[in-house]
């Protein structure tokens, strides 16, 4: 188990550098300056600004000497926020779009699971069907309706919730809703498949046979087998969560993380896109290691392979 | 098994969609309601909630303001800013010699005390107010404007205005540019020499010379590639010729001199009848040199940091105290400015929500009393503009297309005016932008401090179409098919596509829209890399010639390239006449010939809307939409009858 991880350690080390390197090499051949403004700009101001930033040194120069940065735990400056290191850009913005993250996948793990289960248990009835067609409009409904939708029921016309922004725990209700409820819904999707398989087969009917009571058969046994695609598809989805969605931090103008993977490429700001690619790419290889390890402790048949 | 399947699914389909239905109706309803009380304002008496866009009661207290500034700005140095939002803020705490009085639309004085133009107004002298105070209790004085004028202008700051400032500083230019100055002549009539024999020597990329404003000196400006070896060059071979020599520009060389505490002295480049309306500008504000200077020392000579809370000192009506990054930045009225009794507000919170729907949402609750930079979205005008709180205002600044003039087909004027004269623009400000921008025939606003502008015919197809065959294209035959460029935005994209079809109507040529990313478009433009376009300036300050100077053939903001000898001729020449009514005469004749030439094809005047709550008082009406805090108060009195 521990070569296991060391090997795939090492593959995360290595995936990280070509994904730093591909990036960026790819960003700075995007036409368009960070300096560009409506105004025509100084020659001499533009060539301040370069040598500021390093932008006017050769370009296998600049990546080694990013690389050096890296090392040492500098992530540069940012161009657009010209007061602000880029580590202190995601320090401060970071913390919040986890917060949210988290909220979010609290209530698509609580959500999602019951209701899959419900679901799975009590297969063809109603409960089935409503379950299953909430869960059809959740993952149909994009952030980008059912954000502003939220909004307007539970902001503007019962005044619940503050509209937008950030400050106390109400902004983080709806946010967290609208980010939620579609991992929400493929979760409960995933669960209902998952234990569907597993409720028919021949341990399960044994369980029963053994005269063990239906809801330890199920929470025991046959949530075990629906979890197994669920935490598959957790795996990049928390990844993905946790450093933010673009769509629902910009309804909410949530000062997050999520923004500047379009803001920092729009406004060609490339020590910041660099910095938040670095971050959300740890995670999703971290995350996608932390979901193969658990796969071998809860399904012992990979363990052994 | 097959069909059992299909009908499980139609179930979860039927479910899911009545689901989905359910917030519609909840909008719908929603609508209905303001409807229904707008229609019932009429009848009802002037004590109506609804004839206001939600809440009309303040969600804080009356010695504060919650206001928009639309996003997290990038500078709040006063001299680095540039962009809408990075100047309300810098105004506010920033002051400049003058300020723009609000009624009248005027310069009077802010830090200064008075000012007096010489020469025909290359040079001014400005006196400043006795007992100006920093906010941390240092003494102001004329030499922080000294200061920061040069610092605006040194190429190593990186200011984007600083152009505003060397183009019309004697030496400004010399500074920012690098160029090198040759001591030593014994008069200016050996300059002519001097640049003869230079001509022949090695040294081939001069841009050009320039006499320096006081003394003999002669300041050499080269081409930007190999800069630095020409340079060198240059010095290298003055050395022991005797007298003369080569030495780079210093700040010593920009005309602007503080020639005691309270005397500024600023000497231009020639008449400047509208100097002090850019001085007005927030880039000429003072900073504060003792504490730039000591955060540099502090971080390695990199000052940027001085901005930040715990070390920001200002000059104007509100300092900052706290900032949240990208949530709000609280500011403070600041009890040292000269005019603190009359500042109303002590508190201002400024939010940055960055999306129009967003803030539209948060100013119906009263999470904030003003949307600021942003424009109601055009979807929601036909909701919005019936409230009483909604307002729309003229703003300084002409939305055109423009064609590549080193293209043949648009080097012909009949071409020009073809395409011009085919565009509806009624029906575009009508139909599509909701009636919200003004129809437009000239390159200048007109009214602009009281300039009478020129302006074209605004619609004749006939005329557009006899044009364009007499041209050479009768019924658009063989006119080449063009693309149009445009930056990714849902107003620029409706226009076009209204465009497109009148040309394709009214002219029978094809035009075939392209729509690239900000940053590419920025870039296609400055290259000149583009057919068609479009494009709009908005004015720098309260004097048609921020528009008039667009289009001087020298301008890096010429896109189009039209250059016209007569128009510069006419435009440059308007800045000797001191007397108002004959420089704007003379800056009408320039106009003529720039709308007549079609340098531009202006399609509308832009108009500023906004919403703003109604117990906000103090709160002007603004050309270029700057609206100080310090005016603005709450009205604990206010109650809807009013």
């Amino acid at each position: 188990m521990l070569l296991f991880i060391l090997k795939r350690l090492m593959g995360v080390v290595v995936t990280l550098f070509i994904i730093i390197t591909v990036s960026f090499f790819i960003m700075r051949f995007a036409k368009g300056s960070p300096f560009s403004q409506e105004r025509d700009v100084p020659v001499e101001v533009i060539e301040a600004l370069k040598a500021k930033y390093g932008f006017d040194k050769p370009l296998g120069q600049q990546y080694t000497q990013y690389l050096k940065n890296i090392m040492r735990g500098d992530l540069g400056l940012s161009v657009k926020y010209s007061n602000r290191t880029v580590n202190e850009i995601i320090k401060i913005s970071l913390p919040k779009t986890m917060q949210i993250g988290f909220l979010a996948l609290l209530f698509a793990l609580v959500l999602g699971l019951s209701a899959g289960m419900v679901a799975a248990v009590k297969q063809n009835t109603k409960w089935d069907y409503s379950v299953m067609s909430l869960a059809m409009f959740g993952i149909s409904v994009p952030p980008l309706v059912s954000g502003p939708l939220l909004i307007l029921v539970f902001a503007l016309i019962l005044g619940w919730f503050p509209t937008s922004g950030w400050g106390s725990w109400k902004h983080l209700v709806l946010p967290s809703l609208t980010l939620g409820s579609v991992y929400a819904a493929y979760i409960a999707r995933l669960t209902r498949g998952g234990m569907l398989e597993v409720i028919r087969s021949n341990y399960i009917r044994t369980a029963r046979a053994k005269g063990l009571k239906e809801h330890w058969v199920v929470l025991r046994h046959a949530l075990k087998g629906g979890i197994l695609p669920v935490i598959t598809f957790l795996g990049p989805a928390v990844a993905h969560i946790m450093v933010g969605s673009v769509v629902v931090e910009k309804i909410f103008n949530t000062p997050g993380m999520g923004p500047y993977f379009v803001d920092a490429a729009f406004n060609r700001d490339y020590f910041l896109l660099m910095g938040v690619v670095i971050v959300y790419s740890l995670f999703l290889l971290i995350m996608n290691l932390l979901v193969d390890i658990a796969y071998g402790f809860i399904d012992p048949r990979i363990r052994f392979e | 098994m097959h069909t059992y399947t299909t009908r499980r699914n139609l179930k979860h389909v039927l479910c899911s969609l009545s689901l989905m239905a359910l917030p519609f109706f909840m909008a719908c309803t929603q609508n209905q309601k303001a409807q229904s009380s707008k229609e019932g304002t009429a009848l009802e008496s002037s004590v109506d909630a609804s004839a206001y866009y939600g809440t009309t009661k303040p969600k804080h207290g009356v010695d504060e303001i919650w206001i928009n500034n639309r996003e997290e700005p990038q500078h709040l140095d006063p001299i680095l800013t540039h962009g809408v939002p990075d100047g309300n803020l810098a105004m506010n705490s920033f002051s400049r010699l003058v300020q723009i009085d609000p009624t009248t639309s005027k310069p009077i004085p802010d830090l200064a005390q008075s000012w007096e133009a010489f020469d025909k107004g290359s040079r001014y002298v400005f006196k400043l107010k006795q007992g100006l105070k920093w906010s941390d209790g240092k003494p102001l004085t004329a030499h922080d404007f000294e200061y920061s004028w040069k610092r605006l202008i040194d190429p190593k700051t990186g200011a984007v205005y600083a152009s505003l400032a060397y183009s019309t500083i004697a030496g400004g230019e010399a500074f920012a540019r690098r160029a090198l100055k040759v001591t030593g002549f014994k008069s200016k009539n050996e300059h002519q020499q001097f640049q003869a024999d230079l001509k022949k020597s090695g040294i081939t990329q001069i841009e050009k010379f320039e006499s320096s404003y006081s003394g003999n000196d002669l300041f050499v400006f080269f081409e930007q590639e190999n800069k630095d070896s020409q340079k060198g060059l240059l010095v290298k071979s003055l050395q022991g010729m005797g007298g003369l020599k080569a030495q780079e520009t210093t700040p010593d060389d920009v005309q602007v001199r503080a020639t005691d505490d309270l005397t500024l002295e600023v000497s231009l480049v020639g008449p400047l009848p509208y100097f002090v309306l850019l001085a007005e500008f927030s880039s000429f504000a003072a900073i504060p040199k003792h504490v730039v200077e000591k955060v540099a020392s502090e971080n390695n000579g990199d000052a940027s940091r001085w901005t930040r809370p715990e070390n920001i000192v200002v000059s104007g009506a509100y300092k900052l105290i706290k900032e949240n990054f990208k949530i709000d930045k609280i500011y403070e009225k600041n009890p040292l400015y000269w005019d603190a009794s009359n500042v109303k507000t002590k508190r201002i919170v400024v939010k940055m929500i960055e999306t129009e729907n967003a803030v539209m949402n948060a100013y119906k609750v009263g999470e904030v009393d003003w949307i600021g930079p942003h424009e109601v979205p055009a979807e929601q005008l036909k909701t919005v503009q019936d409230f009483k709180d909604f307002y729309n205002d003229p703003y300084l600044g002409v939305y055109y297309y423009i064609v590549n003039q080193e293209i043949p087909a648009f080097q012909d004027v009949r071409v020009r005016r073809a395409l011009s004269l085919s565009i509806d623009r009624a029906s575009i400000t009508q139909n599509i932008l909701a009636g919200a921008y003004i129809p437009y025939g000239g390159l200048v606003p007109d009214g602009l401090a009281g300039y009478k502008s020129y302006q074209q015919e605004l619609y004749n197809p006939e005329k557009a179409k006899a044009l364009l065959a007499e041209a050479g294209y009768p019924d658009g035959k063989g006119f080449p098919k063009f693309k149009f460029k445009y930056d990714t935005k849902d107003i620029h994209r409706l226009i076009i596509q209204a465009v497109q079809q009148m040309w394709k109507k009214t002219l029978n040529i094809d035009v075939e829209m392209v729509n690239v990313e900000w940053k590419v478009y920025l870039d296609d433009m400055q290259s000149h890399r583009f057919e068609m376009s479009r494009s709009g300036w908005i004015g720098d300050f309260l004097d048609p010639f921020t528009f008039h100077e667009l289009m001087l053939s020298n301008s890096g903001n010429n896109h189009p390239l039209w250059k016209n000898k007569k128009y510069d001729q006419l435009v440059l020449g308007a800045n000797e006449l001191s007397d108002e009514a004959q420089r704007f005469q003379m800056l009408y004749e320039a106009e003529k010939i720039a709308v007549e030439d079609v340098a531009r094809i202006p399609i509308y005047l832009y108009t500023k809307t906004y919403m703003l709550k109604p117990f906000i008082k103090g709160f002007y009406k603004d050309y270029q939409d700057h609206h100080l805090w310090k005016h603005m108060w709450v009205d604990p009195n206010w109650s809807q009858g009013q």
